[in-house]
C-alpha cells in the first residue's frame, strides 16, 4: 500500500478525534454524583444500585450524595458515611479488604495464570527462525 | 382439554427414558435397529411435546381459565401476541417452552448426523433424551396443565413489564441458544463416550454450535435493549445475577468456536475443546438453575419456584459424569498435535481461550460470592457494577487488541513477511492514542480507542488483501472481495462478527464513560439543562386505561436549532400495584436522549430524571453487523473437493484457492493423503 495515501485520511481521523473529546470537559458535580451512587446498593430494592434505582430512598440518597459532595466531601468519606448507617451490605461490592480480596483478585489469578501457564507450555518449543512464515488460510 | 396435554408430557417423559436406553444399547452393541428404535422415541417425544405445547398455547389464546396457569399469567385484555408469549412468560410454560425446543433441536441435529457418523449420533441421542427427560420431568412436576375447581371470569394478566415487544423475543432466544448447546454437548459426551476423539463431533455440530452462540447473544441484545426501553434507569445492561448467568455460558462458547477452529484446521486442542463443551453446557445449566430458583436477589424475580435441589443435582451429575469421561480418555486426548509457536494464530487462540475464560471465571464468581458468604455465615453482601466493570474494562481492551493481532497472525509461526503485516495498523493505533490522549484525558478510554484502533486496521487489511488478491488475478478489488466471501465464507464471515463487536465496543465505551444524567423537580414552565441539552416542563397530562393510570409529562427538548417534543409515562397498574416508566428517548448516531418521569405531584410539578448517553445507537447497530456475519459463517456453502497431486509417496501441494494462497500447507496435504488412505467415512457406502 502506498503508505503517503493515507497520511491525508489518518489527520483527518486525529482531527475528529480531537474534536469528539473536546466535546467533554473533566468530571462535575453530576457525574461525581452518578459514581458515588453506582458503588451503593439501594437497601430497599432488589439488586439494583442507587444510581439504577427507581425507589423513593435512592432518590433521596442521589440528593444526599450531590449535597455531601457539593460542600467539598471526598467520595470515600460519602461512602463510608452511608456504610455506617446501613451497614456493609449496601455496598455494591465487597471493600477490597480481607476475603474480599479473594473475589477481586481471583480474575487476575485465573488470566494471569492461564496466560503463564500458555507460555510455560508452549512458549519453548522451538526456536523462531526469519526463514520461516506459516501458512495462509484455505 | 387440559388432560390431554398431561398425558402428553407424561407419556413423552416415557417416550425420553426408552430413547435414551434404546439408544446406549444401540451405540454399544452397534444393534442398528436398536439406535433407530432411539431416533424414533426421540421424535415420539418432539412430537407429544408438540401436542402439550399447542394444548396449553390453544388454552391461552381462548381464555381457558379453568387451567391455572392461564388465570395466573393472562385475561381478558391481554392481546394475542402477549397470550402466546405468556406460553413462556412464567414457570412452568416456561420449562414446557424449553423441553419441546430441546427436543425440535435434537432431532434436526441428529437427522443431518445419523448417516454421517452413526455411532456418534447414537450416542448423542441416548446423552439428548436424557436431558429432554430431566427437562420433561421438571414439567411434570411443575404441572402447568393443572386445573382450578372453578373457572374465575378473568385471569390475573401478564406482569405489565413484560409485555413488550422485547420480552416476546428475548426468553426464546436466550432459551434456544441455551438449548443449542446441548448439541455439541452431546457430540462431545458421544465422541468421549466412542473414543472417535478427531473433530469429527465438532464439524458435526459446528452449525448448532454457531446457531446457539448466536441466539443466546442476540437474546442478551435484545435484553439489553429491553431493559433499556422500559426499566427507566437510562442503562441496558445492569450486571444482574440473570444476566450474568446467560452471559458466562455465551463466553465460554464464544473461546469454544476459536479454539475448535484449531482442532478442525491443526488437529490440535482436542482435550481442550471437549473441557470447553462440557463447561459451556454446565454453565448453562447452572445460569437456568439460577434463573429459575431465584436463589441470587434479581430483578428478574418472576421465574422462581422449588425445583433448585433437582437442579443442583443434575448439574453436578452432569459435570461429574463428563468430567469422569475426560479423565477416562485423558491418555488418548494426550498424543494431540503440539502448537509450534505462540506467535501464531494457534497461540493467538489460546491467549483468547484463557481471556474469555478468565472473564467468564471472574462473573461466576462475583455471582457466587454473595451466595458463598451467606453459606459462610456472612451477612448479605452485594456483587455489583464496580466489581464486573473492574473485571470487563481490562478484560475487554485485552481482547480487542488480540482480536488485531490474531486476524494478523499467519498458522504455524509468524515470520517477517507476516509481522510486516503488523505496520499500519499498529500506526493507525497510535495516531488515535496520540489523538485521544490529547483529548480524552481518561486512560482507560484511550487505552479501549488504541485496541478499537488496532483490531480495526487489522480486519480492513485482512479484507483489503483479499480485494488484492482479486486485483492480482485480473477480475478487480470487488471480485476478490466477493470471492473471499464465496470461498472463504467462515473466515470472512467472522471478520464481520469482528467488525460488529468493535462498533459495539465503541458504544460500551462511549456510553459508560461519558454518561450524563441529572435529576430535577420541576414546576410547568421551569427548565433544566444537560450538557447542551434544554429540557422545559410543559405540565402534566393524565388518563386511564382499562388496566392502568396514565401519566404523560410533556417536555420541550431544546437543542441547537430545533425543539422536539417528549413525552415520557409513568403508568401504575393497580392490579399488581406495579408502576411502569416508559421512557421518552430521543436517539441518534451519535447521542441519545434519555427522559424519565420519576414522580409527580398535584399541581402538575414533577421529577424529571434525564441521561445524555452518547453512542448508545452503535451497540445496537453492531449487534446486527455481529448477526449478519455469524448468519454468514454458517450460510451453506457448495462443497469443494480439495485435490490432491501426489508425486510418488509425497504429496507436493493441495488445490490452490482462488485467492492464489496454497489450500494448505505440506503437512496438512500429508495428512490429508493419510487420512484418505485410511479408508472412507465410517457409515459411508465407498
Amino acid at each position: 500500500m502506498n503508505r503517503l495515501a493515507g497520511l491525508p485520511l489518518l489527520s483527518a481521523l486525529l482531527a475528529a478525534v480531537l474534536g469528539w473529546g473536546a466535546a467533554w470537559g473533566s468530571p462535575d458535580l453530576d457525574e461525581r454524583v452518578r459514581a458515588v451512587a453506582s458503588r451503593l446498593m439501594c437497601p430497599v430494592c432488589e439488586g439494583r444500585t442507587v444510581a439504577e434505582s427507581t425507589s423513593e430512598l435512592a432518590a433521596q440518597m442521589r440528593a444526599v450524595i450531590r449535597e455531601k459532595l457539593a460542600r467539598g466531601e471526598s467520595e470515600e468519606a460519602v461512602v463510608a458515611y452511608f456504610v455506617e448507617r446501613y451497614g456493609q451490605s449496601v455496598l455494591a461490592a465487597p471493600p477490597r479488604a480481607g476475603a474480599g480480596w479473594l473475589l477481586w483478585l481471583a480474575p487476575a489469578v485465573l488470566v494471569g495464570g492461564g496466560a503463564g501457564y500458555v507460555v510455560y507450555r508452549f512458549g519453548r518449543r522451538s526456536p523462531w527462525s526469519w526463514a520461516d512464515d506459516g501458512e495462509e488460510e484455505s | 382439554m387440559s388432560e390431554l396435554g398431561f398425558y402428553a408430557t407424561a407419556l413423552a417423559l416415557v417416550a425420553c427414558g426408552y430413547a435414551a436406553a434404546a439408544a446406549a444399547y444401540g451405540a454399544r452393541t452397534g444393534a442398528r435397529r436398536w439406535a433407530d428404535s432411539g431416533y424414533r422415541s426421540l421424535w415420539a417425544a418432539a412430537g407429544l411435546l408438540t401436542v402439550a405445547v399447542a394444548v396449553l398455547l390453544h388454552a391461552l389464546v381462548t381464555h381457558d381459565f379453568r387451567v391455572a396457569y392461564v388465570v395466573r399469567n393472562s385475561s381478558l385484555a391481554t392481546p394475542l401476541p402477549y397470550r402466546i408469549s405468556a406460553l413462556w412468560g412464567a414457570q412452568a410454560g416456561s420449562l414446557l417452552f424449553w423441553s419441546w425446543l430441546l427436543a425440535g433441536v435434537g432431532c434436526a441435529a441428529l437427522r443431518g448426523q445419523r448417516r454421517e457418523h452413526p455411532q456418534l449420533a447414537a450416542w448423542a441421542n441416548a446423552v439428548l433424551a436424557t436431558v429432554l427427560g430431566f427437562f420433561v420431568f421438571l414439567v411434570v412436576i411443575e404441572q402447568p396443565f393443572r386445573t382450578l375447581p372453578f373457572a374465575p371470569a378473568d385471569g390475573r394478566g401478564l406482569m405489565p413489564l413484560l409485555e413488550d415487544p422485547g420480552m416476546v423475543l428475548h426468553p426464546p432466544l436466550l432459551y434456544l441458544g441455551f438449548v443449542g448447546l446441548s448439541v455439541p454437548y452431546s457430540f462431545a459426551v458421544a465422541a468421549l463416550l466412542t473414543g472417535k476423539l478427531d473433530a469429527g463431533w465438532i464439524t458435526a455440530t459446528r452449525t448448532w454450535t454457531v446457531v446457539s452462540w448466536l441466539s443466546l447473544g442476540a437474546g442478551l441484545v435484545v435484553g439489553g435493549w429491553w431493559a433499556y426501553r422500559t426499566l427507566g434507569w437510562g442503562g441496558y445492561w445492569g450486571w444482574d445475577p440473570v444476566e450474568n448467568a446467560a452471559l458466562v455460558p455465551w463466553l465460554v462458547s464464544t473461546a469454544y468456536l476459536h479454539s475448535a477452529v484449531v482442532q478442525e484446521r491443526r488437529g490440535a486442542f482436542a482435550a481442550w475443546n471437549l473441557a470447553l463443551v462440557v463447561l459451556a453446557f454446565s454453565t448453562a445449566m447452572l445460569g437456568t438453575f439460577l434463573t429459575r430458583t431465584g436463589l441470587v436477589v434479581s430483578v428478574h424475580s418472576f421465574a422462581r419456584s422449588e425445583i433448585g435441589p433437582f437442579f443442583l443435582a443434575f448439574v453436578g451429575v452432569l459435570l461429574a459424569a463428563s468430567l469422569g469421561l475426560l479423565l477416562w480418555r485423558w491418555e488418548d486426548l494426550r498424543g494431540s498435535p503440539p502448537v509450534d509457536h505462540l506467535l501464531s494464530r494457534e497461540g493467538a487462540f489460546l491467549f483468547n481461550n484463557v481471556l474469555f475464560l478468565g472473564f467468564a471465571g471472574g462473573v461466576l464468581l462475583g455471582t457466587m460470592y454473595p451466595l458463598g458468604v451467606q453459606a459462610a455465615g456472612g451477612g448479605q453482601v452485594f456483587v455489583g457494577p464496580p466489581y464486573f466493570q473492574a473485571l470487563a474494562a481490562p478484560v475487554g481492551v485485552a481482547l480487542l487488541g488480540l482480536m488485531g493481532v490474531a486476524v494478523l497472525l499467519p498458522w504455524r509461526r509468524a515470520g517477517p513477511r507476516t509481522l510486516a503485516r503488523f505496520r499500519f495498523p499498529v500506526f493507525f493505533a497510535l495516531l488515535v492514542a496520540v489523538g485521544a490522549g490529547v483529548s480524552l484525558r481518561r486512560p482507560g478510554v484511550v487505552a479501549a480507542a488504541a485496541a478499537v484502533a488496532f483490531a480495526l486496521g487489522a480486519t480492513l487489511h485482512a479484507f483489503h488483501a483479499a480485494g488484492q488478491a482479486g486485483v492480482r488475478t485480473g477480475r478487480g478489488y470487488l471480485h476478490g472481495l466477493a470471492e473471499a466471501f464465496r470461498g472463504q465464507r467462515r473466515r470472512y464471515g467472522g471478520y464481520v462478527v469482528h467488525l460488529g463487536v468493535l462498533v459495539m465496543a465503541v458504544g460500551v465505551v462511549a456510553s459508560h464513560a461519558y454518561v450524563r444524567e441529572r435529576e430535577v423537580l420541576l414546576r410547568p414552565g421551569q427548565s433544566f439543562s444537560v450538557g447542551r441539552y434544554v429540557f422545559v416542563h410543559r405540565g402534566l397530562e393524565q388518563s386511564a386505561t382499562a388496566l392502568a393510570d396514565v401519566t404523560r409529562a410533556r417536555v420541550e427538548l431544546h437543542e441547537p436549532g430545533r425543539v422536539l417534543p417528549l413525552q415520557p409515562v409513568r403508568l401504575f397498574y393497580p392490579r399488581w400495584g406495579q408502576v411502569v416508566t416508559r421512557p421518552a428517548i430521543r436517539s441518534t448516531l451519535w447521542d441519545d436522549v434519555y427522559l424519565v418521569l420519576w414522580s409527580f405531584q398535584g399541581d402538575g410539578a414533577a421529577t424529571l430524571r434525564a441521561w445524555v448517553n452518547p453512542m448508545v445507537r452503535w451497540v445496537w447497530v453492531g449487534a446486527l453487523v455481529c448477526g449478519v456475519g455469524a448468519v454468514l459463517t454458517v450460510w451453506p456453502q457448495r462443497k469443494r473437493r480439495p485435490v490432491l497431486l501426489v508425486d510418488g509417496a509425497l504429496p507436493l501441494a493441495t488445490a490452490r484457492t482462488r485467492d492464489g494462497y496454497p489450500a494448505k500447507g505440506r503437512r496438512e496435504a500429508a495428512r490429508e493423503v493419510l487420512r484418505a488412505l485410511r479408508g472412507p467415512r465410517e457409515g459411508r457406502v465407498p
